[in-house]
């Protein structure tokens, strides 16, 4: 390659071009510097953060139901700028916030909403700098109206819904859509911010097209144009005001100028394709905590020890050797930030408890009772069962296992202790409804003498709750590979509350989890 | 409003002033991010990382330059920072075996003038990248670049020859440039429509 030029030259190009590029930066930037510079006027804190989740998940229930309402409701009367101006305030609210919770419903109406206004605006701006089009030009106009964002804006307005004020506004947009084709016919295409590409590919969609491809791009709109006029028919727009020659030249004379082309670009960058900001807060976590699993017993309080019944019970469970066993959770979850310190996890997991019953087995069945509660009366009552275990003696020890083969649904809350980019050191909490799939279980007998195998008093739900903390480390690959103790207790007993005695499981083991982003 | 007047203002770390100063020069400092970052959210991290800085230290500018000039550096040392803090810079492609890349053509974005020379600097590997935008752009030397990448100054100077050479090819070849005797020049806009 013939490389015979001034060195120099190349790079003082380069510096040139350089020092020309500008970028205009979004509103969260300011607000971000803004917040470090003066923190005790800062948005709330981590701490009102949990109180807006609750609320926060009632707005957006009661919302959902809203949307549907709302969506026939009348334009307000506002001016365009003033409907704007509410929508920034309500999507930086929603968005900018980093110890807000978003609902995806209100985001991206607001961003619809924002984009069609975006429009308006900028449409506006651009009338302020160019005079009106051609006569001669209005059929084109009404064809380059092929925008999807304001195809959008003006398929928002029913014609029942549209007050003499939103006529007037309605043929500014229009009128404004059409000017800023006509004055960059052959120039920027603006993006439909629906699209979810890079900002580099963003860029790339940003062309100096030929006039060739704007015809195309003119006749490919021509079916949602017809539809447009229809609907400025029922509405009864005037035609657009017709612009002198002169002015043409204006128009394409403003181009060349330096503030245009950064209008140009602040336009495009609004309204070009976002990646999706909520991957950058998701991540999925997968686990497994292997560990022990034991239980407590107790007398169920439910039951009265009713002496002329014509037995006394033994309230108390002796003499019985129970020892824990492995257990083990595995498990996939879901996780959002966000706030700084604070994630909500949700996700399903399955549960295996179990604990070891040291007996003994007979050589012949024998006749025991078990203890229930009359669930009317309040009363005990004894039913009569045959077992082949002694918890006193018997021709040889045996090791007998109750079993719980469980799925819950974990859901909770992540809050970061400390820590920096690379390792952290998290607290969580999450109660987890569970449902039993399958259970093993030895019924203590009325008179502590026998095991009797019985899975009809075991419930079919029950609920969890877990303790967790642990360490993460964020490896090169991007993978955060998680470690720590937990501990999970099952709040209502094992049985329903016919049976005498509460089993309450609880397991206590060591997770190991490793978590990724989207 | 005055750059002593915004200087008074934002040594009293007043929130207007400071608006002023972030506006007057945000859009080129975050120009001269976007061509250390790997996209346009990684710039406006690392612009507003480097203004915070910028209004805190605003007691060392000695008005010895222009405060232009002063907010640059500021801007640069911490768009390297950045990239050394979160190890983009060394997981990128091994600046030793980076000139195995091959730019195609259709790769590079069809953009006006500045742009199209900024985003055909943005294709580059990261090191090469970083060499280039601080020794040809910035004005650094290759002994400040050793010490700021942690490189040998002779690394720096390899490199950079690599850095140019691949750019002027992804020039050329968009006719963003063209040769010519003794000068480059830059191609007409309708020569690249």
């Amino acid at each position: 390659m013939d490389k015979n030029y001034y060195r120099d030259d190349f790079e003082e190009l380069l510096r040139e071009k350089a020092d020309e590029f500008k970028l205009q930066p979004t509103r969260r930037v300011w607000k971000s510097v803004y917040n470090n510079m003066h923190p005790s006027r800062r948005w709330p804190s981590n701490a009102i953060s949990l109180l807006l989740i609750a609320s926060l998940l009632f707005i957006g229930y009661f919302n959902s139901n809203q949307s549907n309402q709302d969506q026939n409701k009348p334009l307000s009367k506002l001016s365009p700028t003033a409907n704007q101006n509410a929508i920034v305030a309500d999507l930086t609210t929603t968005s900018n916030s980093s110890s807000s919770v978003n609902s995806l419903d209100n985001r991206s109406n607001a961003k619809n909403k924002l984009v069609a206004n975006n429009n308006t605006t900028d449409l506006q701006i651009a009338e302020n700098r160019t005079p009106n089009t051609t006569q001669s030009q209005k059929n084109n106009n009404k064809n380059n109206i092929g925008n999807n964002s304001i195809t959008k804006f003006v398929s928002t307005l029913t014609a029942k819904s549209i007050s003499n004020n939103e006529k007037a506004d309605t043929k500014k947009a229009i009128t404004n859509a059409s000017k800023l084709v006509s004055t960059n016919k052959g120039a920027i295409i603006p993006i439909n911010s629906n699209e979810a590409q890079s900002s580099t590919n963003a860029i790339e969609n940003v062309e100096i097209s030929s006039n060739s491809s704007v015809e195309s791009t003119i006749n490919s709109s021509a079916n949602s144009s017809t539809a447009i006029e229809n609907q400025l028919a029922a509405t009864e727009v005037q035609s657009i005001q017709s612009p002198t020659a002169a002015n043409l030249t204006t128009i394409n004379a403003s181009l060349t100028n330096n503030e245009d082309k950064a209008w140009i670009e602040n336009f495009v960058f609004y309204n070009k394709g976002k990646t999706k900001k909520w991957k950058e807060k998701m991540a999925y976590e997968l686990y497994v905590t292997p560990g022990i699993s034991y239980r407590t017993l107790n007398s169920n309080i439910k039951y009265n020890n009713n002496p002329s019944a014509g037995f006394v019970m033994n309230t108390e469970p002796t003499a019985i050797n129970q020892k824990p066993e492995f257990s083990a959770e595995m498990g996939a979850s879901m996780i959002y930030s966000f706030a700084k310190k604070l994630r909500l996890k949700f996700g399903g997991q399955f549960n295996y408890n179990s604990y070891a019953i040291n007996a003994y087995e007979t050589n012949h069945p024998v006749l025991t009772t078990l203890t229930l509660n009359d669930l009317n009366s309040g009363y005990p009552y004894l039913i009569s069962r045959n077992t082949l275990i002694s918890n006193i003696a018997g021709i040889g020890a045996a090791t007998f296992h109750n079993k719980s083969f469980q799925v819950s649904l974990p859901i909770g809350l992540e809050y970061k202790l400390a820590g920096n980019n690379k390792l952290q050191w998290y607290g969580a909490a999450t109660i987890q409804p569970t449902f039993i799939v399958a259970a093993k279980a030895y019924l203590l007998s009325s008179d502590r003498k026998n095991y009797v195998a019985d899975n009809s008093m075991v419930r079919n739900w029950s609920l969890n709750t877990g303790f967790e903390t642990f360490i993460s480390y964020q490896t090169k690959a991007g993978v955060s590979l998680q470690v720590g103790p937990q501990f999970r207790y099952q709040i209502p007993s094992t049985y329903g509350k016919k049976y005498s005695l509460d089993e309450k499981l609880f397991s206590a083991g060591m997770k190991i989890g490793m978590v990724r982003n989207f | 409003m005055t750059e002593e007047l915004l200087l008074a203002g934002c040594l009293k770390n007043d929130a207007a002033s400071q608006e002023a100063l972030y506006k007057r020069f945000s859009p080129r400092m975050l120009g001269v991010c976007y061509r250390f970052a790997k996209n346009k959210e990684d710039a406006e991290d690392m612009l507003q990382e480097g203004f915070i800085k910028v209004f805190t230290q605003i007691h060392q500018y000695r008005s010895e330059g222009a405060l232009e000039g002063w907010i640059r550096r500021i801007m640069v040392h911490t768009c390297i920072n950045i990239l050394k803090k979160n190890k983009k810079f060394s997981d990128s492609v091994d600046i030793t075996y980076a000139h195995s890349v091959h730019v195609r053509e259709e790769m590079i974005p069809s953009i006006m003038q500045a742009k199209q020379v900024v985003e055909s600097i943005r294709l580059l590997p990261l090191g090469y990248r970083t060499v280039l935008n601080l020794y040809a752009i910035e004005g650094f030397s290759h002994r400040e670049i050793g010490e700021l990448l942690d490189i040998e100054e002779s690394t720096s100077r390899s490199q950079y020859t690599r850095a140019k050479a691949m750019l002027e090819d992804i020039l050329l070849k968009k006719k963003i440039i063209q040769k010519s005797k003794p000068k480059i020049a830059i191609a007409s806009a309708s020569a690249i429509l």
